[in-house]
C-alpha cells in the first residue's frame, strides 16, 4: 500500500476509535469546578477517589467560598449575573432554594441527557418538591436533608434524676407538655443551666422552610398547631427555662460546649458540627430523641445545581449524580461529615444500625432515617424563606416582649402577606393559575 | 470662529487626559445608576424574566411596615450618632486648636485611629463584648451588683444605642480632623483683633469661628447624610445572626441599607431593591439640598 493511503487509513481508524470511545461515558474528558462551603470539601475529598475510578477522565476541582452558605450564594449570584466566571456545579442551600427556583439559570435535569426524573421515587418527597420550580423544571438535585430532633445532654439529665436513655426519654416526652414537665426538673438557672437554648426553637422547627402556604399559595399559619407551639414557647420563656441564646454566636457555642443548656432543637448535621468544632470533647454525653407530637421535622439541607453557563454539563451531571444518588458515595459522605442523604436507598446500609459513641452508643442514623420517613404536613413553596423571615421577626417579638398568642398570629399573617404579596402573584402565574 | 490647528490639538489632548475617568464613570457609574432606575419598575430575580410592573415596587415598598421601621431606625441612629459626632468632633477640634494642648499631632492620630480599623472586625469584637451571658460588659455590671443587660434581645431597646456608640466611636475622629483643619485655616489676626475689642471666648466662638467654619460644617453635614443614611456594617454584624433576619428583636437594628441587602440578596427581588435604593437616594438628596439652602440662606443675611 502506498504511504499516503496507509497514513490516511490509520488516521481514519484512530478517528473512528476515539469517536466510538467518546460514546462511552467513562471516557468523558472534562474539567469541572464546584463552588461550595465547608464541610462540603471534606465530603468531596472522601468520595473523589471512587468517582475518578468510575470516571477517570473527569477532573473535579472545588472552591470553598468564604462566608459559608451566604457568601457562596452572593458569589454565585454575582457570577451568574455577569454570565461568566461561575462554576459548573454549585452547592445550593435550602434557605435560598426558593429564590433560586424563581431566579433561574440552572439546567433542567429532566431533559436528556440527564433524565433525572427516573430518580424521583428514590428521594424524600419534600426534597424533590423543593428542587422543582413552579413551571415544573427540576433545576437542582437533592443532596442532603436535615431531619431534626431534640439533642440533649445525658449528663445534665442524669444529674437531675431524669432517665437519659433515649428510648426511655422518648417515651417520657410524648407531648410538649411532657417536654415542659421534664424540663422543670432539669432547669437550674441559679447554676446557669437552662433546659433549652432558646424557646424560639420550637415554633421555628415547625415552620422551617415549610407549611407557610398551602398548595394554592394561601397563607396557612393561622392554625391550631401554631397556637399550640406558640403557647408552649411562651410557657418555657416565662418559666425562665430557656437561655435566650442567639444561634450561631460564640455565646451559643460556649453554652453547648460547657453544658449550660440541656436541649437544643436542631438538624442531624448538628452532630457533625458538635463533633468537629463546637464541642469536640463532649463525646458520649449527648443523645437525641424525636420531636414530640410532630416528628417529621427538617432543618436545613442542600442541593447541587448545574449552571446553564457550564461548558461541560454532562460531566457535571455525572459528578452530581454520583455525589447525590450513589448509595455508597452517599454513605461515605455520611460517615465523614454527617450529611444525611436525601437518597432513600442509601439508608438500607447496615451502617445505619451502628451505634454512635458520641451519642452514648445511640443508633442515631436509624433514628434520622425514621424521622425522615415519618408522615406529616409538609408543603413547600419558593417563598418559604421570605415567609420564614417575617415569621421569625414576629416570633422574636412575641417571646422577647411577652405578647399574646392571637395578636401575634394576626401579625405574622400580615407580615408574611406584606412581604410576599408581589412574589405570590408571579409564582401563581408561573404555576399556570 | 475657526480654531487654529494647534488649538484643536490642545483641546483634543485635554479631553484625552480627562477621558479615562469619564469612560470608567460611564461604564461603572452612569450605566448602573440608570439601569437601576429601570430595574425599579420591574420584577426581576437577578436572572431570567423581567416583568414590567410600573410603580408596583414603590407601592409595595411604601405599604411595607418594615420599610418604615428601617427608615425610623436609620433616622434615629443618624440623629443620635451625629449629636455625638458633629458637636463632639467640633469640641475636640476646638480644644485641640487652643494653645493649652501641646502634642496636637498625637491627639489627632489617636482620635483618628478608629477610622483606620475595619468596621467588620470592630463590630465582631463589640458583639462579643456585649454578649448577654458571657460578655465582658455584663460580667463587669454583675461585679458592680447591677443586673446584666440584654443588649441585643429583651425588648430590643439597647440595640440602637450600641450601634450608635460603635458608629460614633469611629467617626468622631474623622470629623474632628476636618474641623481642626478648618479652624487652622482661620487667620489668627481675627482672634487677636476680637480679643483687643474685648470679646470673650464665647463671643469669639459664636461670632467668628462658627460663621467662618460654615462651609466646613456644611461639608461634614452633607457627608454625614450620605454615610449615615447608608449605615450597614455595624447593624449587619451586630444583629445579623439569629433566625435569618437582620435587626435583632423587633428588627430594632434594621437600617435602610441592611434592608436593601435583605431584599436584594436574600429574597432576590432586584426590582424592589432598586426601588429602595432610589428611595434612599431621594431621601439623601432632599436632606442635602435642604441643608445647603439652610446654610446658604443664613450666610447671605450676615
Amino acid at each position: 500500500m502506498r504511504k499516503a493511503t496507509l497514513s490516511l487509513l490509520i488516521a481514519a481508524v484512530l478517528i473512528a476509535v476515539t469517536g466510538a470511545g467518546a460514546a462511552f461515558a467513562a471516557d468523558i474528558q472534562a474539567k469541572i469546578t464546584v463552588w461550595a462551603w465547608p464541610s462540603a470539601d471534606k465530603a468531596f475529598d472522601s468520595i473523589i477517589a471512587g468517582f475518578n475510578a468510575k470516571y477517570p477522565g473527569i477532573q473535579v476541582t472545588w472552591e470553598m467560598k468564604p462566608g459559608q452558605a451566604a457568601g457562596t450564594r452572593d458569589a454565585l449570584l454575582a457570577a451568574m449575573a455577569a454570565g461568566a466566571g461561575g462554576p459548573d456545579v454549585a452547592l445550593l442551600e435550602i434557605n435560598d432554594i426558593g429564590m433560586y427556583a424563581l431566579h433561574g439559570g440552572f439546567v433542567d435535569l429532566r431533559q436528556p441527557p440527564y433524565n433525572a426524573q427516573k430518580y424521583k421515587a428514590d428521594f424524600v418527597g419534600y426534597k424533590w418538591d423543593l428542587a422543582t420550580a413552579p413551571d415544573g423544571s427540576l433545576f437542582a438535585f437533592p443532596w442532603d436533608i436535615g431531619p431534626a430532633g431534640i439533642f440533649y445532654r445525658r449528663d445534665l439529665l442524669d444529674k437531675a434524676g431524669v432517665p437519659s436513655d433515649p428510648d426511655r426519654l422518648a417515651k417520657l416526652i410524648r407531648t410538649w407538655d411532657d417536654f415542659v414537665a421534664v424540663g422543670k426538673k432539669v432547669n437550674d438557672p441559679k447554676n446557669k443551666v437552662w433546659w433549652i437554648d432558646t424557646a424560639q426553637g420550637i415554633p421555628y422547627i415547625y415552620y422551617a422552610h415549610k407549611n407557610f402556604f398551602d398548595k394554592d399559595m394561601n397563607i396557612a399559619i393561622d392554625s391550631p398547631t401554631t397556637r399550640r407551639v406558640l403557647t408552649i414557647a411562651k410557657q418555657l420563656r416565662n418559666a425562665g427555662m430557656d437561655a435566650k441564646a442567639s444561634l450561631w454566636t460564640d455565646e451559643w457555642y460556649t453554652m453547648l460546649n460547657t453544658g449550660r443548656v440541656a436541649t437544643s432543637i436542631v438538624g442531624c448535621w448538628f452532630g457533625g458540627f458538635l463533633k468537629s468544632w463546637i464541642a469536640k470533647d463532649t463525646g458520649g454525653k449527648w443523645g437525641v430523641i424525636p420531636i414530640p407530637e410532630q416528628p417529621l421535622q427538617n432543618w436545613g439541607g442542600s442541593f447541587l445545581g448545574i449552571l446553564q453557563t457550564s461548558q461541560n454539563p454532562e460531566a457535571a451531571w455525572k459528578f452530581v449524580e454520583y455525589v447525590c444518588a450513589d448509595a455508597e458515595a452517599e454513605n461515605t459522605i455520611m460517615k465523614t461529615v454527617d450529611y444525611f442523604p436525601a437518597y432513600k436507598p442509601a439508608w438500607k446500609d447496615p451502617m445505619y444500625d451502628q451505634p454512635d459513641p458520641f451519642f452514648g452508643g445511640e443508633k442515631t442514623r436509624r433514628l434520622w432515617a425514621n424521622i425522615a420517613s415519618s408522615q406529616g404536613p409538609f408543603v413547600v413553596s419558593p417563598l418559604d424563606a421570605q415567609a420564614e423571615q417575617a415569621f421569625n421577626v414576629e416570633l422574636g417579638k412575641f417571646l422577647d416582649q411577652n405578647l399574646a398568642v392571637e395578636p401575634t398570629i394576626k401579625a405574622m399573617v400580615q407580615a408574611i402577606d406584606e412581604k410576599t404579596a408581589a412574589d405570590r402573584k408571579i409564582v401563581l402565574q408561573m404555576m399556570g393559575r | 470662529m475657526k480654531m487654529a490647528r494647534q488649538q484643536i490639538g490642545k483641546v483634543v489632548t485635554a479631553y484625552t487626559y480627562i477621558a479615562p475617568f469619564f469612560l470608567l464613570f460611564l461604564l461603572f457609574g452612569l450605566f448602573p445608576i440608570v439601569y437601576s432606575l429601570f430595574l425599579s419598575f420591574t420584577w426581576w430575580k437577578g436572572m431570567g424574566r423581567q416583568i414590567f410592573v410600573a410603580f408596583d415596587n414603590y407601592k409595595a415598598l411604601f405599604h411595607d411596615r418594615t420599610f418604615y421601621k428601617a427608615l425610623y431606625n436609620t433616622a434615629y441612629i443618624w440623629v443620635f450618632a451625629h449629636l455625638l459626632i458633629l458637636p463632639g468632633g467640633f469640641l475636640v477640634a476646638y480644644l485641640l486648636n487652643t494653645e493649652y494642648v501641646k502634642r496636637k499631632n498625637l491627639f489627632q492620630a489617636l482620635f483618628f485611629t478608629p477610622m483606620v480599623t475595619s468596621t467588620i472586625a470592630v463590630s465582631l469584637v463589640f458583639s462579643t463584648l456585649f454578649g448577654e451571658q458571657f460578655g465582658v460588659l455584663n460580667w463587669f455590671l454583675e461585679g458592680l451588683g447591677i443586673q446584666p443587660i440584654s443588649w441585643f434581645h429583651g425588648n430590643g431597646g439597647w440595640i440602637k444605642p450600641v450601634i450608635i456608640l460603635l458608629f460614633a466611636w469611629r467617626w468622631i475622629g474623622w470629623n474632628m480632623v476636618i474641623y481642626f483643619a478648618g479652624m487652622q485655616g482661620i487667620d489668627r489676626e481675627l482672634y487677636e483683633c476680637a480679643a483687643v475689642e474685648g470679646a470673650n471666648k464665647a463671643q469669639i466662638l459664636g461670632r467668628i469661628t462658627i460663621p467662618l467654619m460654615k462651609p466646613v460644617i456644611l461639608y461634614t453635614l452633607v457627608l454625614s447624610f450620605i454615610g449615615g443614611m447608608q449605615i450597614f456594617d455595624e447593624p449587619f454584624i451586630l444583629t445579623g445572626a439569629s433566625y435569618g433576619y437582620i435587626g435583632g428583636t423587633n428588627q430594632a437594628g434594621l437600617t435602610l441599607a441592611t434592608q436593601l441587602y435583605e431584599i436584594g440578596f436574600r429574597t432576590g427581588n432586584m426590582g424592589t431593591a432598586s426601588a429602595l435604593a432610589y428611595t434612599i437616594m431621594a431621601i439623601i438628596a432632599v436632606l442635602s439640598i435642604f441643608s445647603i439652602r439652610l446654610f446658604a440662606g443664613r450666610g447671605e443675611r450676615v
